[in-house]
C-alpha cells in the first residue's frame, strides 16, 4: 500500500524518537570541493584548512526503487533513493510517491547515539496545469 | 617478460546445494585443470584463490587432501570480482617470470547463508540504511530508463538470452528457457527489477592454471588484464552508465591495441540484467544509451554480430561471487579453443570477460576487472 496524506507512514512515526539534526558536510578552502559526510580532511586534495558548513534540505532525486526483498527482520516493502543536495549525493529512505527529478525536503535522523540515517520527504506534483 | 596463457579451465557445476562440502565442490575442478594443463602439483607454482565469503584462508582449507604444501599462496577478495582480480594477479607473476605456472581457483558456498541476498559490508553507511544488492541495479535500471528510454521488455530479453545460452551449458544453475512474460511477471524484487532479472548465488567453483606456456587443446593468449577500484566521491554522478566499467575497458583495448569490433565473443556482468546493457554501452558494443537497441536487433545472442554471455552468464549460469570470474575466464577459453559445443560461436578468435563488484558508498562499482584473450 503507498503512503496516503491522511496515514502517518511507520517510518515517520519511529523517527519521532530520534533527534533532527542539520545536514553537515566540510568544504574545502584549498580546493573548494565539499566533502560528505563531514570530514577533518578534504577527500580530494588532503588538506585540513576548511569548514564544516550546513547543507540545504531541498535535494533532487537522482533515482529511486523500491525494495520487496530486504534484509531479515526490515518491514517491506520502504522505498529508497539518491538525493542531490547542493553537489553532494545522499542516499535517503523516501516518503511519499518519488520520481526522477523530484524535488524533497532531506532530514537527517539521529536515534540516540547513533549516525544519522537521511529521509527525503518528496514533494508532491502541483496538480499540472498543461492538461 | 614472458607471455601469459590459459592452459587449462575447469568448472564445477554451479548450483544450490547446501551438502556438497568444499572438497566435494573445489577438487573436481582443480584436478581436471592440473592434468588437462599437463601438470603435476609440483608443477604448480603458486596458487591464487578468489571468494567473498568463504571464511579464512580460502584456498588451504579447499585444497586440503590435494598435497599443496609449501606454495606461494594467496586468498583475494573483491565481491564480485574477487576470482577476475586473482586471474589478473596471475598473468602479472607469470609475465613478470616469477612464476611459470599458477593455479587460479575462484569458490563461494552461498547455499550456507540464511538470506537470498548478498551480505555486504555491515558497516557501510548505505548499507546500514537499507541498501541491498538489488536496489544499487534497480536505481541504475530506473535512471537508464529515464535517460535512455530503455524499457522493460528490453532488460527481460536480456534474460530470456541468458536462459537460453544457459540451457545449453552443463555447469549452468538453471538450464531452462523462460519466456519475455515470465521474465516480466516474476515477482517484484526492487523496482522495477523482476526475480528473473537477477542472478543467484548458490555454489559454485572453477579453477584455471595460467603459465607461461599455450594449453593443449590451443593457445589462449591474454592479450589484455586490466584492473580498477571506482572513483570514490560524495559528489552525484550519473548512474545511467558504468564510469568504471569503460574506464577499464578503454585500459584493455589500449593494451590490447585492439578495439570493440575486433571482439568475437564477451562474457560480461550480468548480476542483474540492466547490468549486462550497461556493459554493452561501456566496453563500446554499442553508444551510451545504445543497449536496449542491441539486445533487440538479436546482435548479442549465438550467431549474432558480438554474441555476449554464451554460457548463460550470471543469470542463468549462476553467481556464487567468488567463482564466477573463474567461469567466465573458462567459457572464453572453451570458445577460443573451439570446445563450447552447442554454444559454440563459430571462429571466435578475441574474446573478453569483465566483471565487476560493488555494493559499497561512494563507488559507481567498487572494482572491475576486463581481460581480453586471443586465439593463436
Amino acid at each position: 500500500m503507498s503512503p496516503s496524506a491522511d496515514t502517518v507512514p511507520e517510518e515517520r512515526r519511529q523517527s519521532s524518537a530520534a533527534i533532527e539534526l542539520p545536514l553537515i558536510a566540510w568544504r574545502c578552502s584549498a580546493c573548494g570541493r565539499t566533502s560528505f559526510p563531514a570530514r577533518s580532511r578534504c577527500s580530494y586534495c588532503w588538506s585540513e584548512d576548511g569548514a564544516e558548513v550546513e547543507l540545504p534540505s531541498e535535494g533532487e532525486v537522482h533515482s529511486f526503487t523500491t525494495i520487496h526483498v530486504g534484509p531479515p527482520g526490515t518491514p517491506l516493502p520502504y522505498t529508497v533513493a539518491y538525493v542531490d543536495v547542493d553537489g553532494v549525493r545522499i542516499f535517503a529512505r523516501v516518503e511519499g510517491e518519488p520520481r526522477i527529478g523530484a524535488h524533497g525536503r532531506v532530514h537527517a535522523l539521529a536515534p540516540t547515539g547513533e549516525p544519522p540515517q537521511f529521509v527525503v520527504e518528496v514533494e508532491r506534483e502541483e496538480a499540472s496545469g498543461d492538461g | 617478460m614472458a607471455e601469459a596463457y590459459v592452459r587449462s579451465a575447469a568448472l564445477a557445476p554451479f548450483g544450490n546445494t547446501p551438502d556438497r562440502d568444499l572438497e566435494a565442490l573445489v577438487h573436481p575442478p582443480v584436478v581436471q585443470a592440473v592434468r588437462e594443463a599437463g601438470l603435476t602439483t609440483d608443477d604448480v607454482d603458486a596458487v591464487i584463490c578468489g571468494t567473498y565469503v568463504n571464511g579464512p584462508l580460502a584456498a588451504q582449507r579447499a585444497l586440503s587432501g590435494l598435497g599443496f604444501s609449501y606454495r606461494p599462496t594467496i586468498n583475494t577478495e573483491n565481491a564480485c570480482a574477487s576470482s577476475s582480480f586473482a586471474a589478473a594477479i596471475a598473468v602479472t607473476l607469470v609475465r613478470q617470470e616469477l612464476y611459470r605456472n599458477v593455479l587460479v581457483i575462484g569458490l563461494e558456498q552461498l547455499s550456507k547463508l540464511d538470506s537470498s541476498l548478498l551480505p555486504l559490508a555491515e558497516d557501510d553507511p548505505e548499507v546500514r540504511a537499507g541498501l541491498v544488492m538489488p536496489a544499487v541495479y534497480a536505481m541504475r535500471a530506473q535512471r537508464h530508463m529515464a535517460v535512455y528510454g530503455t524499457t522493460d521488455e528490453q532488460r527481460a530479453k536480456v534474460s530470456v538470452k541468458s536462459h537460453a545460452n544457459g540451457a545449453l551449458n552443463p555447469y549452468a544453475r538453471y538450464r531452462k528457457p523462460v519466456a519475455l512474460d515470465e521474465v516480466l511477471e516474476s515477482r517484484m524484487i526492487s523496482t522495477p527489477l523482476t526475480l528473473l532479472q537477477c542472478s543467484s548465488g548458490g555454489d559454485g567453483a572453477g579453477a584455471a592454471v595460467i603459465g607461461d606456456q599455450p594449453g593443449e587443446a590451443g593457445p589462449v593468449r591474454f592479450v589484455a588484464s586490466a584492473t580498477s577500484a571506482g572513483r570514490e566521491t560524495s559528489e552525484p554522478r550519473e548512474l545511467a552508465q558504468s564510469e568504471l566499467g569503460r574506464k577499464v575497458a578503454d585500459e584493455a583495448y589500449e593494451q590490447a591495441a585492439l578495439g570493440p569490433d575486433d571482439l568475437d565473443v564477451v562474457e560480461c556482468h550480468d548480476a542483474f540484467t540492466i547490468g549486462e546493457i550497461l556493459a554493452y554501452e561501456a566496453l563500446g558494443l554499442c553508444e551510451p544509451g545504445g543497449g536496449g537497441e542491441l539486445i533487440d536487433g538479436g546482435d548479442t545472442e549465438i550467431g549474432g554480430r558480438i554474441p555476449v554471455n554464451t554460457g548463460g552468464g550470471l543469470l542463468s549460469r549462476g553467481h556464487p561471487v567468488g567463482a564466477t570470474g573463474v567461469a567466465q575466464l573458462a567459457e572464453i577459453t572453451w570458445q577460443l579453443q573451439d570446445r563450447a559445443d552447442a554454444r559454440q560461436v563459430e571462429g571466435a578468435r578475441v574474446g573478453m570477460t569483465h566483471t565487476t563488484g560493488g555494493g559499497i558508498a561512494g563507488y559507481d562499482h567498487a572494482a572491475c576487472a576486463v581481460h581480453v584473450l586471443v586465439a593463436e
